[in-house]
């Protein structure tokens, strides 16, 4: 059973449709893609997950339950307009905000104690929030969001405001919190990091799902068939080595090596490819082109 | 529950921990305690610097020159030499000016006063020195008429009158002054107003601050807004009356020890003067403001303390505290939803006048209503719950009827939930809404999401 269920969820404001029946199922320890253009509709949907408003129909269950407010210590949300009180002391705050997801003083205490040792914040207890760097803020950030254990983490763009070292601390979290069964809900434009991290994506374009699955069933579906192939020998020999199967689609000389991509069309395989070049030219690389998340996304987005 | 606790705890330690707040709650009653002491000290010690006057005397008899008597205030040096000469030799660091008296050159029987100083003179000099030559014209005047002067003195007496209000119940009638009555009346509501617009204005910093910080989203994620904003006005409240017993608190005790100072040396002098009074005094009355001994200053000041005795301060505190809760509740939660709808700091006036306006209105109105308190403007501005905060604390002390009361406190605790109701639908959305420019058409839209 998924932890998550989003069933046929409707939002309008005013005249606005935010939300147009979205249905997505979020499996407990996955790392869930949350893509879109700006004014998709994502923020929408991640309010209403966080119970911040309401949806006006459908309904989400977290572990087959309508969602109610005991749900709110299982969730961490860090959401894009994030910040905190800059005139606050650090270690208060965080406290504070502990305490805002329903943890007993000692707990919060305990778990802070690990968390600013870990991220080297041990010094900056009684410092105002004003005075910590961009980065630092955003690790005590990072910290208050998931201080209280929850078992999903909803992050909207979580790596901005990190310099490369911290953003690969923050993924090292994310992974081992993704091992220990925690399911997370990556809402980010940086194609990169869903390549990296995500489990299965979900693309929402105007108010509605345009693409939903796990990243291995998406990209088979945006397949392209399109072969590279770098290999010594005539072009022209390996142009009249294809047969009806395929087609050609670019052959150039590059640094004293020849590159070509070809498509499959209809039932053709690789391996027949193989066979009817193999004969002709020399084979120094055979790779399916595979689409990056980047063209999947642009190309879904162009479709719908 | 717990969780606005949270808030208000959050709310009100942030706040009473800031060295504002220390400095203005200490300063405070020095301040008022000053003001106070300043009041007593004006209405019992008069000017004592002592202005040296010159005085030429050109009339044919010189009488003036002869009769003036110097007071404390204004001392008389009759000089003989002309006026032009005495002009000449005016000296500057022994006299304060020069009176020149004569015969008007057009009609004989008119006196020309004329004083010349270095400075610009006071007002108060100019009409000491005119009831000193009043009192020598007035008995020349007698004189001349054929009028003993000491036997009118003897017949003149001045007449003051003391207040009571009927009790029923065969209570004692209660002494009240007027002064006093007023003087609660406009200090209970100008520290209503005050509170209402310092801690409302923080109500809306407050909220403006979680917003443009961004951090109202991730709260929202772990509290309901109603509960925050809640939390918010709860704890400012706190602050508020935190604040306002301290200051109570310690103007009490600045006023005493002021007081004290002040009457403890004159109190031996209080208290000849009374047993001097006893026994002369063929009217009874127990009335201290009417000798023109020393004396009587102390017996002033203890007489203002006095009369605010015999108010019910029991009553009077407990509808301040009311008022002033209820007053702030109606206003924080406009001053809230005003604070998540706007994004920027230059929108602040614009929306923020339209609640000012009642406040200022119940504030110019409140002092017009204190010489008329049960008047039309009052009756109304005391139940109307935007100004009754205000109106109804100048009024109560002047005892207004009990079913104005109730329906006041009625209309306002009604007006504040509805308030509050329409506030947190403001609120609720306007908070996550960054980047829009608000307008009061939007902000009615909001009420029907």
């Amino acid at each position: 059973m998924s932890l998550l269920s989003i069933q046929h969820v409707s939002k309008t404001y005013a005249a606005h449709c935010a939300l147009d029946d979205v249905s997505l199922e979020i499996e407990q320890g996955s790392v869930f893609g949350l893509l879109g253009p700006n004014g998709a509709g994502k923020t929408s949907l991640i309010r209403i997950v966080n119970q911040i408003t309401a949806p006006d129909t459908g309904q989400v269950l977290m572990d087959g339950q309508k969602l109610n407010p005991s749900h709110i210590s299982q969730i961490g949300y860090l959401p894009e307009e994030r910040g905190l009180y800059k005139k606050m002391e650090v270690g208060e705050q965080a406290l504070y905000m502990a305490r805002l997801k329903g943890m007993s003083r000692s707990d919060a205490m305990t778990e802070l104690r690990y968390w600013f040792e870990k991220f080297e914040l041990k010094g900056w207890w009684k410092k105002k929030i004003e005075e910590l760097s961009k980065g630092m803020a955003q690790k005590v950030q990072f910290i208050t969001t998931v201080i209280h254990k929850p078992r999903l983490l909803i992050l909207d763009e979580p790596f901005t405001g990190f310099d490369p070292i911290n953003a690969n601390l923050i993924k090292d979290e994310l992974l081992e919190m993704k091992s220990k069964g925690v399911s997370i809900v990556l809402s980010t434009h940086r194609m990169e990091s869903v390549e990296e991290l995500c489990t299965h994506i979900a693309l929402i374009n105007k108010s509605k799902v345009v693409l939903n699955g796990s990243v291995k069933e998406v990209r088979k579906d945006f397949k392209s068939n399109i072969y590279e192939i770098h290999y010594a020998g005539n072009n022209i020999s390996l142009a009249n080595s294809l047969w009806a199967g395929f087609e050609l689609i670019s052959n150039v000389k590059h640094d004293d090596e020849n590159i070509a991509t070809v498509k499959l069309i209809d039932d053709a395989t690789p391996n027949q490819l193989l066979h009817a070049l193999i004969d002709n030219i020399e084979i120094h690389l055979f790779r399916e082109v595979t689409p990056t998340m980047s063209d999947i996304f642009i190309k879904a987005v162009n479709n719908s | 529950m717990e969780k606005i606790w949270l808030i208000i705890q959050r709310e009100y330690i942030t706040r009473v921990r800031k060295k504002s707040f220390i400095l203005l709650t200490l300063l405070g009653p020095l301040l008022m305690g000053g003001l106070f002491a300043g009041v007593i000290y004006m209405q019992t010690h008069s000017d004592k610097t002592i202005s040296n006057i010159q005085v030429v005397d050109e009339t044919p008899y010189a009488e003036y020159a002869r009769t003036l008597k110097s007071s404390e205030s204004v001392k008389y040096f009759a000089d003989t030499a002309s006026f032009a000469n005495a002009r000449e030799k005016f000296n500057k660091v022994n006299f304060y000016g020069l009176l020149h008296i004569y015969q008007s050159a057009e009609n004989k029987d008119s006196t020309v006063f004329q004083l010349y100083t270095e400075k610009l003179v006071s007002l108060g000099t100019v009409s000491r020195i005119e009831d000193d030559i009043q009192k020598i014209y007035d008995e020349q005047q007698l004189v001349k008429n054929n009028i003993d002067p000491l036997l009118l003195k003897s017949l003149h007496k001045s007449i003051s009158i003391s207040t009571k209000t009927l009790q029923g119940d065969g209570k004692d009638d209660s002494e009240v002054s007027a002064g006093a009555a007023a003087a609660i009346a406009f200090g209970g509501g100008i520290l209503i107003y005050m509170f209402i617009l310092i801690y409302g204005a923080q109500v809306m910093r407050g909220v403006m601050e979680e917003k443009s910080s961004r951090i109202v989203e991730v709260i929202m994620s772990s509290v309901k807004p109603f509960q925050l904003m809640m939390g918010k006005i709860i704890g400012i409240a706190l602050v508020a009356l935190t604040q306002f017993v301290l200051w109570a608190l310690l103007t009490m005790l600045v006023s005493t020890v002021v007081t004290s100072l002040m009457t403890d040396k004159e109190a031996m002098a209080q208290q000849m003067v009374q047993s001097q009074n006893s026994d002369g005094n063929q009217t009874g009355m127990a009335n201290p403001g009417m000798n023109m001994q020393p004396g009587g200053n102390a017996n002033q000041s203890l007489q203002i303390i006095e009369q605010f005795k015999s108010f019910n301060f029991g009553k009077i505190i407990g509808l301040f505290i009311f008022y002033f809760l209820f007053g702030y509740l109606l206003y924080a939660s406009m001053f809230a939803a005003v604070g998540a709808a706007i994004d920027a700091e230059t929108d602040v006036q614009q929306f923020m006048l339209p609640i000012t306006i009642p406040l200022i209105f119940a504030y110019i109105a409140a002092a017009s209503i204190i010489s008329n308190p049960d008047s039309a403007l009052g009756l109304w501005c005391s139940i109307i719950p935007f100004t009754s905060p205000i109106v109804m604390m100048v009024r109560v002390p002047y005892d207004p009827p009990m079913w104005q009361m109730l329906l006041s406190i009625f209309l306002l605790i009604i007006t504040f939930i509805t308030f509050t109701w329409i506030g947190a639908k403001i609120y609720r959305t306007g908070i996550l809404m960054y980047g829009k420019k608000v307008t009061w058409k939007e902000m009615y839209k909001w009420l029907r999401y």
